[in-house]
């Protein structure tokens, strides 16, 4: 019993939000940063960056899988809203959204981190 | 955390005194029941695998109980977001997955022209750990939700 208890405060045990959040705008940065809205090009902007996002966060070398969606909207006025509700443990698990935009576009990141 | 402390304690003193008493000094402290011997079960028994087909119909009729004839409001999607998401989430775990850590998220958008493109990944073990996603459409909504089951060995 104390042996998992001090497992699961053990800093490679915890989903850490800053650093997860710091990842994600920076692979969103580099994938769409100066770009605008082309309806071409979107498929590859969410493979980009959900594809960045995932390989970074392996470098984290964490003992956790890790679920990442990405959601690129084009701006014209319609409403968007995302609810998430989770069944898991509170002490391993942790999820990050990251909301970003630009003048033609809207893009939502989430990262879901699950603990092995 | 703070029972953690008291029993450290305990057992030193218990200790101190001498080893004879240090069987009846257990007694005080919280009667700890001996661990099961492990298992080494790293995969789901047969039968308990993420239920893929009753999660993909579950998801279908609360979008379709809480959404139909109804037309986007932006002061109530945010509940019907909430609302869908947690009905599906305790839906699921109705179903009694053991074992498995349930995630749901849930979409509201207003149908109003504009493009967009959702994309996902996941690292994770596909074996034992899988997804559901389900659209429901009518002339100004358009709800999207996806539910992954996620097996902790």
């Amino acid at each position: 019993m104390e042996v998992k208890e001090c497992n699961d405060l053990a800093e490679e045990n915890q989903f850490i939000v800053d650093d997860v959040s710091k990842i994600i705008k920076e692979a969103i940065e580099n994938s769409i940063g100066g770009t605008a809205y082309q309806h071409n090009k979107v498929n590859q902007w969410t493979s980009a960056v959900v594809e960045s996002c995932l390989s970074q966060l392996t470098k984290l070398e964490k003992p956790y899988k890790y679920i990442v969606t990405c959601t690129i909207m084009q701006k014209n006025g319609a409403g968007l809203h995302t609810a998430s509700s989770c069944f898991w443990d509170n002490n391993t698990d942790g999820s990050c959204t990251v909301r970003w935009e630009n003048k033609t576009m809207y893009c939502i990141v989430s990262v879901f981190g699950l603990g092995i | 955390m703070a029972d953690e402390e008291e029993v450290v304690d305990e057992e030193a003193e218990v200790v101190q005194v001498g080893s004879a008493e240090s069987e009846s000094g257990l007694s005080p402290v919280e009667v700890e029941k001996p661990l099961a011997p492990p298992k080494y079960e790293v995969r789901p028994g047969l039968g308990e695998k993420f239920q893929a087909r009753n999660v993909r119909e579950i998801i279908i009729s609360t979008m379709h109980e809480q959404l139909t004839g109804r037309q986007y409001r932006t002061d109530q999607a945010p509940r019907w977001a909430k609302v869908i998401s947690n009905a599906v989430r305790q839906k699921v775990q109705d179903l009694d997955m053991k074992r498995y850590k349930i995630l749901v998220q849930t979409t509201v958008l207003e149908m109003k022209g504009a493009g967009i493109k959702c994309g996902q990944r996941c690292l994770w073990d596909p074996e034992t750990d899988d997804y559901v996603d389900e659209l429901f459409r009518n002339d100004t909504i358009f709800c999207h939700t996806v539910v992954y089951g996620v097996y902790l060995y």
